[in-house]
């Protein structure tokens, strides 16, 4: 690069600062030389150099700084969390409150009906269906009677009458409606229709059932060997029970409803 | 890039700045308002300035902000060479820190940004050239006058004092 009168301030600072190599050094001196007015710059004079006042600070620098993503969605997403996990709070409460255990209900019936829900659930069986199969709808209004019922204790007075089912004592028999009474008798087969469509829900395998259950299904056993009589049972569910005597009697009955409830379905389409 | 970038950039460079452009224009009021249109700027295109570069993008817009408000303004405080009298300097400044600044306010405007750019920040010469729009020889001159000024601005002070 030529010095030149525009420049040569550049090439003097180099030099003072030790930067300019020897032939532009030269050539500085002896362009100074050739300008008479620039002399002064023909000795090394040094100069001032600054050094930064660290005392000065701005005075508020986070404001300049930008919030991060995370830290924006924290703010929003923490606010939206609490109201969450209150609405999950009065939820679960509420749903709490509506499954809440009745004090007053019975033990049995509480674990009868806890049981056969399970059962139901865990057998894949739908109660309605099992109904439908046995043929015999119930009616909505009996649902709530089969729990009222449950609560009936009573036990057989006679056992003398033709006929009559002798059941086992029980109390919370389900099926201990059916008393000897002679009204009752009569109408023994509005009854047993009914108590069978009540009773279905209660249909199980054994191994699933508990007292009250067992009970229930005792009491059907019994419907039908009162409906039945001593009516003949088909062969083939003698055949099932392994029953040499074919005469329908409770015990048979009994066993059936023991040993396996798909007999019992068979025996209600019987009936029917 | 990134906003943490961004923040460390703040944490790193907002001194600096700030003190580069209150050295250049003396109002404390006036360079918290150019450092915080700075960095405004910067964030409006963060996403595409390189965190290597952030520093020089600062100090480049900075430079350039000072610029325009001064040119906005008109509070040039520059003096040119001649009319500059070591009397109001005695008077006016007995303070070490002072006189400096007061000498700095005497340079012209890109005498006194190439100088305190070279002297405060430690940007070669190169980069002050790149920062200012200048050719690095045309960097190298305003350096030298002003460092020749100041030296001459101190001595006359030292004789008087």
């Amino acid at each position: 690069m030529k010095i030149t009168r525009e420049n040569y301030e550049a090439f003097l600072l180099d030099r003072l600062e030790g930067n300019l190599d020897p032939l532009n050094e030269q050539l500085l001196v002896a362009f100074l030389e050739k300008n008479p007015d620039l002399n002064e710059h023909l000795e090394k004079t040094d100069l001032l150099y600054l050094s930064p006042d660290l005392n000065i600070i701005y005075p508020d620098k986070s404001s300049l700084k930008k919030r991060t993503l995370f830290v924006s969605l924290n703010k929003y997403l923490l606010r939206y969390a609490s109201v969450a996990a209150v609405l999950c709070i009065a939820v679960l409460g509420f749903l709490y409150w509506q499954n809440r255990p009745v004090k007053n209900l019975p033990a049995s019936l509480e674990s009868t009906t806890t049981n056969s829900a399970k059962t139901y659930e865990k057998e894949n069986i739908n109660p309605a269906q099992v109904i439908a199969e046995n043929t015999i709808k119930p009616s909505i209004n009996h649902k709530p009677v089969l729990h009222a019922s449950a609560q009936i204790t009573t036990k057989p007075e006679h056992n003398d009458i033709e006929g009559e089912v002798i059941m086992p004592e029980k109390t919370n028999s389900f099926f201990t409606l059916q008393s000897s009474k002679p009204d009752l008798i009569e109408s023994k087969e509005n009854n047993t229709r009914d108590l069978l469509a009540l009773s279905a829900p209660a249909l199980m395998p054994v191994e699933y059932s508990n007292e009250v259950n067992n009970q229930a299904l005792h009491g059907v056993a019994a419907l039908l060997a009162y409906n039945v009589g001593n009516t003949v049972l088909p062969e083939s569910i003698s055949h099932d029970l392994g029953i040499d005597n074919k005469t329908a009697n409770i015990d048979d009955i009994t066993l059936v409803v023991e040993t396996n409830n798909k007999l019992i379905n068979r025996l209600l389409a019987n009936v029917k | 890039m990134t906003v943490a970038e961004f923040n460390e950039c703040v944490e790193l460079y907002t001194d600096a700045v700030f003190r580069f452009i209150l050295k250049s224009i003396g109002r404390s009021h006036d360079a918290e308002d150019i450092v915080q249109s700075s960095f405004e700027k910067m964030w409006k295109k963060h996403k595409d300035i390189q965190a290597a570069k952030a520093k020089s993008y600062l100090f480049t817009t900075a430079y350039r902000t000072m610029i325009d408000e001064i040119r906005k303004s008109k509070f040039n405080t520059t003096v040119d060479h001649n009319d500059r009298t070591e009397a109001d300097t005695i008077n006016n400044h007995p303070g070490a820190k002072e006189a400096i600044q007061y000498g700095l306010q005497k340079l012209p405007e890109i005498q006194r940004s190439v100088l305190l750019l070279r002297d405060y920040e430690g940007y070669s010469y190169k980069e002050i050239a790149s920062l200012c729009e200048l050719s690095e020889s045309q960097v190298k001159v305003y350096i030298f006058r002003a460092r020749k000024f100041l030296k001459a601005f101190f001595i006359s002070i030292d004789n008087v004092i």
